[in-house]
């Protein structure tokens, strides 16, 4: 048993004196019996998380007291081990930091003593190297706590690299999954300027959705080609209104593509009934003219000066 | 104006100068999300919405992706709340259909009775 505190032992013995190592290793002494036979969610021993959580504490730079609390900080019950005893055992230094971290627990870390938000931040650390034990929807819970939380709260205490872990840890568990690069694909589909917008829309949506991810994604990829007749609905209407503009730009430009297959009609319908080309000529090109006037007047290409407006 | 439509552009006429993210307008209209944003689109293709990225600098956003704000446009609002009463005017001649308009978005005030009686 005594091999799980050997390496933390270790490292404090440059650093702190016979008495204080003594009260480390009773701190350990007494958590490892408190934690007998309770384990974490990967199947650990629990008494491995105080001690990660020690070590984490020291390794910042943590008083021998703030080890000790990080080894006890679990250990508190109303009945059989109180504040009071724990006063007793290890002093009113540690059992106000344990009973300060216990009054935290669930709190933002705001204003507490930074010995305090040290025991916090590295208790939350050693919980998110092992998040991946929890239920997928407390995996989010607790990433996004962290990204809101701790990982500012742990570059305000001057711990970097802390904060990198802690970050990157908890954006992997948040990353989009499969679903998303299902969305990012049939998000082709909508125009390129869009698309990035929306994509990132959506994925800070479901990074702040503590459940329900798969459920949001593929509600969004049944929405994906609505939205897309929307987003392309007015391109679609301003091509269609270059196109026209080129083609019907001067009264003349029409009718050079219309003449040739006019005069081919005619000569045709000539070659039968000279009477039937008269009323094509006479009533086809008219007809014609007025819709090209009327077009290039919705298009403005057209002043109607001559037509009063009401 | 469909009633999807019409949900949303309620939920922004409750609060005229209020802003609202995607997930807080699929909670108040009780739109699925595939169906709230091509109208938040079409809203935003008529001028009645804008929308915007949220600053990045925000301290409360630490750490978290920004977030797209919408809101309504002041041309927005005016015709919102014309096209709201033109919707519930036709309701109330109308439709007797059990469960029109607003069903699920958290904003009808009191319960309509249903064709069976209460």
């Amino acid at each position: 048993m005594d091999r799980l505190i050997a390496p933390l032992l270790d490292r404090l013995a440059g650093r702190l004196g016979a008495n204080d190592l003594a009260l480390v290793q009773r701190a350990y002494a007494r958590a490892a019996e408190r934690h007998e036979g309770r384990f974490r969610h990967s199947g650990a021993p629990y008494i491995t998380h105080p001690v990660e959580v020690a070590s984490l504490v020291a390794a910042a730079g943590g008083d021998p007291a703030t080890v000790c609390a990080a080894l006890l900080h679990d250990t508190l019950d109303e009945t059989a081990f109180d504040a009071g005893r724990l006063r007793a055992e290890f002093g009113g230094d540690v059992s106000e930091l344990v009973t300060g971290l216990a009054e935290l627990k669930d709190g933002v870390p705001e204003a507490a003593d930074d010995r305090v938000l040290l025991l916090r931040l590295s208790d939350r650390l050693h919980n998110m190297r092992t998040v991946e034990y929890l239920a997928p929807h407390k995996q989010r819970q607790k990433s996004l706590q962290t990204l809101e939380t701790f990982v500012p709260l742990a570059r305000r205490l001057g711990l970097a690299p802390v904060a990198a872990e802690l970050e990157s840890i908890a954006r992997k568990r948040l990353a989009p999954g499969p679903e998303f690069a299902a969305l990012r694909t049939l998000a082709l589909i909508l125009p390129a300027q869009a698309r990035g917008r929306y994509l990132r829309e959506w994925a800070a949506e479901l990074a702040a959705l503590p459940t329900g991810h798969r459920a949001y994604v593929l509600e969004l990829l049944r929405g994906v080609p609505a939205l897309a007749v929307v987003l392309w609905r007015p391109r679609a209407r301003r091509l269609t209104r270059t196109l026209l503009t080129t083609v019907l730009a001067s009264r003349a430009r029409p009718w050079l593509a219309l003449a040739p297959p006019l005069t081919w009609l005619t000569y045709q319908l000539a070659r039968t009934s000279l009477a039937d080309a008269l009323a094509f000529v006479l009533s086809v090109p008219p007809a014609l003219s007025a819709l090209i006037t009327g077009a290039r007047r919705r298009l403005g290409l057209e002043r109607d000066d001559d037509t009063p407006h009401d | 104006m469909t009633r999807p439509t019409l949900d949303v552009i309620r939920v922004f006429l409750d609060d005229p100068n209020r802003e609202f993210y995607g997930l807080e307008l699929r909670a108040a209209t009780g739109l699925g999300n595939g169906t709230l944003y091509p109208r938040l689109a079409q809203l935003e293709g008529y001028g009645w919405l804008e929308s915007r990225w949220e600053y990045a600098a925000s301290d409360e956003r630490a750490g978290r992706p920004p977030r797209r704000y919408y809101h309504l446009t002041r041309e927005g609002a005016l015709q919102a709340r014309a096209a709201a009463e033109r919707a519930g005017r036709t309701k109330r001649a109308g439709r007797t259909r059990r469960g029109s308009g607003l069903r699920g978005s958290g904003l009808r005030t009191e319960p309509e009775p249903g064709p069976q009686g209460a």
